[in-house]
């Protein structure tokens, strides 16, 4: 069977360094720096990677969102950035996941515009990307015959 | 201090690793490739391995050692990302290796490339042999796959400009095409290479605007899906975990949605592209690859989402049965031998027979996912192959019965003389090339119109292998003949 044919590891091998890029930039503000262009940079693309995991998650939650139309074409990062969520416990109980992807993401432009970001909420997006990081990097190691079973079980 | 010891080494290991593959690239540059197209791919990856081991020193250089131990992993996460591609371009180097001249049915590569850029002048294509016994095509661009990889790494070699300094060679789409080396010169099977230029048109069937009005069919089915399997979660769950739980199954269950249709779509279109090209040749070849395997086995992820075998027969036959005039095939195909075209016209009648069970709708109803986007697949195929026939040119390029017939009779019995069917010379009129569909046609149906056994015996002919041989060897001959001769009618001195 053509797996190798098939599996686009590019992709994970992109987002894992796009996110881990972000965490350090996070943590280079966390420890007082500004922001220079270059990590200026990482934090608007980062922001927009999660607009496609927003666009992701208001197509499964079958919602309207302001701003932001549903669209299948991050699926894969959605979930993932979804699993991060959860290992986090960053999940709430009054805001949607939506809701909670698209506050991260108005903080990553908040941040790249030079404003000011709460301390607490960048120690969350940082631990966020981190988590994401792992998850892409994950991905990108394992081998490509288990990329195959990265599907569903078999229904019943 | 012994986090960054341990850093230094690591970053001399990666220098090291992409070293080796450079050099691996160099030893591979020496050998004969019938294609530019290995050597482009080689000194690609050996560009982009002499660009990731300087990324590495720039990460290195890029650390702050006085922070915490915690706050330096990121820099260690890109170095592991920098080090795992240096691995996978090292894997990726296996293509390279399998596409030397000595790997590759290379009479045929010649022709098999001509006609990829009738309808895709374009594109650029590495024909490989493989060890697994299967015909693949690499549907990812392998330059934009390259390119993904390197994108982020322009901060840390500033100096460097990807196109100018790594890509400048691949500057048009890249694909792979696989077929099983134990097949090397098993012309006949060779066929499905039809079905593997499908692939390269069919791309451009699947847009993200007919993904997108997959997923609004099915959206509503499966969240449905979803909450079935909520259920067998334990009620003490709470709600946020609940809900998390539902948009993940939703996500992955349109991610796999999305993946069956893909997978059917792109196979059965490519079907339709080799019967386009090949005629009946491109059915006879699927049903030589169909009956190594069960009929019916059931689309998932061990399979790679293929379509069964039976439906992909049915969709073939369809096709055939569709243009009109192929079978029952004539006698005079055989210059009146009767008996040898009742031999053919039976196997039709086999595939007909296997097309007629619905064995194979049965199981893929067994998974409700699967039923639920084959529904929406059979919506799709008139379309795709409208689009195959009108848009991608392949009306004006297909074989016919009324055209491939007349010319089967002599380069049949140009085989039958051992003799390679590469022209018809019926006359005393300039001789005729024949083309790439007429000699698989004039092969697959010589093959066909006599038993594989001995005749007289009914029992295994122990020469029955050479003369099989022969004939594929034969054939191969005769494309690479027909195209040195097209090549030189051309030619202007």
């Amino acid at each position: 069977m053509p797996s190798p044919a098939l599996v686009d590891l590019s992709q994970a091998s992109a987002n894992a360094m796009l996110t881990a890029r972000t965490s350090k930039a996070i943590s280079a503000v966390l420890r007082g720096n500004a922001l220079d262009p270059r990590n200026q940079q990482v934090v608007e693309r980062a922001a927009e990677f999660l607009k496609g995991v927003v666009q992701g998650s208001v197509l499964v939650e079958n919602t309207q969102f302001v701003g932001v139309s549903a669209s299948h074409e991050n699926l894969r990062e959605f979930v993932r950035a979804l699993s991060a969520l959860q290992s986090l416990n960053l999940l709430s109980q009054n805001a949607t996941v939506a809701e909670v992807f698209s506050s991260y993401r108005v903080q990553l432009l908040d941040l790249a515009k030079g404003q000011q970001v709460p301390g607490d909420d960048l120690q969350r997006l940082r631990r966020f990307f981190s988590e994401l990081s792992s998850y892409f990097y994950s991905d990108l190691t394992r081998p490509v015959s288990e990329h195959r079973g990265d599907r569903l079980p078999p229904e019943p | 201090m012994l986090q960054k010891e341990l850093a230094q080494h690591y970053v001399l290991e990666i220098a090291a690793r992409a070293t080796t593959v450079q050099n691996r690239c160099t030893r591979l540059l020496d050998e004969e490739f019938f294609s530019t197209a290995p050597p482009i791919f080689a000194r690609t990856i050996q560009r982009m391995c002499a660009y990731l081991s300087k990324a590495t020193l720039a990460i290195y250089d890029d650390i702050d050692w006085s922070l915490p131990a915690e706050d330096i992993d990121d820099d260690l996460r890109i170095l592991q990302n920098t080090d795992q591609i240096i691995k996978i371009l090292n894997q990726q180097l296996r293509y390279v290796e399998a596409a030397r001249t000595e790997r590759l049915p290379w009479s045929i590569v010649a022709s098999f490339e001509k006609l990829v850029a009738a309808f895709l002048p374009n594109i650029q294509i590495m024909l490989r042999a493989m060890w697994q016994y299967n015909y693949a095509f690499h549907m990812l661009d392998q330059g934009q796959v390259f390119r993904r990889y390197l994108a982020g790494y322009h901060a840390y070699v500033p100096d460097m400009e990807l196109e100018r300094d790594v890509f400048q060679e691949m500057n048009r789409p890249f694909h792979i095409i696989s077929f099983p080396s134990l097949e090397q010169k098993h012309i006949l099977l060779h066929c499905l290479l039809g079905h593997e230029i499908g692939h390269l048109l069919v791309t451009e069937f699947l847009t993200k605007e007919r993904e997108a009005a997959l997923i609004d069919a099915l959206k509503s089915e499966i969240s449905k899906l979803a909450d079935e399997d909520l259920q067998q979660l334990p009620d003490s769950l709470e709600e946020e975990a609940r809900r998390a739980v539902k948009e993940a199954l939703i996500g992955r269950k349109l991610e796999e949605a999305l993946f069956f249709w893909r997978r059917a779509l792109e196979e059965l279109l490519s079907d339709s592209a080799g019967v386009l090209l090949f005629g009946p040749a491109a059915l006879f070849s699927t049903l030589d690859l169909a009956m190594q395997t069960s009929l019916d086995v059931v689309p998932s992820a061990d399979t790679d989402y293929y379509p069964p075998w039976r439906m992909r027969l049915r969709h073939g036959l369809e096709l055939l049965d569709h243009q009109g005039g192929w079978f029952p095939i004539p006698d005079d195909l055989f210059k009146g031998d009767t008996e040898r075209a009742r031999r053919v016209n039976d196997r039709v009648s086999l595939i007909r027979d296997l097309a007629a069970k619905q064995s194979d709708r049965f199981e893929i109803s067994k998974s409700r996912l699967a039923h639920l986007v084959y529904r929406e697949v059979a919506a799709m195929v008139s379309a795709g192959n409208l689009f195959l026939t009108n848009t991608k040119g392949l009306g004006h390029q297909q074989a016919t019965a009324v055209e491939l017939y007349p010319r089967l009779p002599s380069l049949i019995e140009r085989l039958d003389y051992n003799i390679p069917p590469n022209a018809i010379e019926d006359a005393i009129d300039p001789e005729q090339i024949a083309t790439f569909a007429e000699i698989l046609n004039a092969a697959w149906f010589k093959k066909l119109s006599l038993p594989s056994f001995d005749p007289v015996t009914g029992q295994f002919d122990p020469v029955g292998v050479e003369t099989r041989n022969l004939m594929n060897n034969l054939t191969l001959k005769a494309i690479e003949f027909a195209h040195l001769a097209t090549e030189y009618a051309e030619w202007k001195p």
